[in-house]
């Protein structure tokens, strides 16, 4: 596997699922795996800033976090309300990764 | 066909349920934008997408009308991208499992959209550049 994408769809505050993506993104970046988590729908919540959010340790260890800015549109969350390390995307970077060989994980 | 990638989608979820499916269609719809080929298999609720009776309503809540209200369908988005997909050039295909067709009574479907097994997802999968599966939360 040459680089990995998880696009994570799911609120952190209501589900335990999207620890669990940060966990396995971390891990697949620590054995070689360029990881990337996606944050679209309710994921986005996580990325503010002043919240509690397994994102912090993902991008502590060098997983890539990007926000999907149509989600973030939708729920009034301005990009400088983003915590440090989210930068702010679109659909076109799974695309990217497609295009690219990634294996994309769908949460 | 030209040398552009190809992508195949599955997608599960029924329409008017998830904001999945509209993420998923963007996805889609952004490939295509960039002249990449793209095979979607429909399983389960997802044959409901381009179900050609999907009809707008009003908004009593709102005080809308059925076109104030502009209620989005998802058949729309869907013959949408097959005609983008047309004018450009792009190969688009969108198969929708038998099976779950007939559970559903759902056989009648926009134009452009065709009945198909999970033989012909392991085709369009096995002859694609890559694969993403939108699955049911």
């Amino acid at each position: 596997m040459r680089e990995m994408m998880i696009v994570e769809t799911r609120d952190a505050a209501e589900h335990r699922g999207p620890a669990r993506s940060a966990e396995l993104a971390i891990g697949m970046h620590h054995e070689g795996v360029p990881a990337t988590i996606f944050l679209a729908e309710n994921a986005v919540f996580a990325a503010r800033r002043g919240s509690e959010s397994p994102l912090d340790r993902a991008i502590a260890k060098g997983v890539a976090v990007a926000a999907d800015s149509f989600a973030l549109k939708e729920r009034g969350i301005a990009p400088h309300e983003l915590r440090k390390g989210v930068a702010v995307s679109d659909v076109g970077l799974i695309v990217d990764k497609l295009v690219r060989g990634s294996s994309v994980m769908w949460r | 066909m030209s040398k552009s990638k190809t992508f195949t989608v599955v997608l599960m979820d029924a329409p008017f349920e998830s904001s999945r499916t509209t993420t998923a269609l963007r996805v889609v719809d952004a490939a295509l934008k960039r002249g990449i080929n793209v095979n979607v298999f429909a399983y389960e609720g997802a044959v409901l997408l381009p179900f050609k009776h999907q009809q707008p309503h009003a908004n009593a809540v709102h005080g809308h009308d059925v076109e104030q209200e502009d209620h989005p369908l998802p058949r729309e988005w869907v013959a949408g991208m097959i005609a983008s997909a047309k004018d450009a050039g792009t190969a688009f295909e969108w198969i929708n499992c038998g099976l779950c067709v007939d559970e559903r009574g759902a056989g009648e479907c926009i134009d452009g959209v065709r009945r198909g097994t999970p033989a012909d997802l392991w085709k369009m999968a096995t002859a694609s550049d890559n694969s993403l599966v939108v699955a049911t939360a």
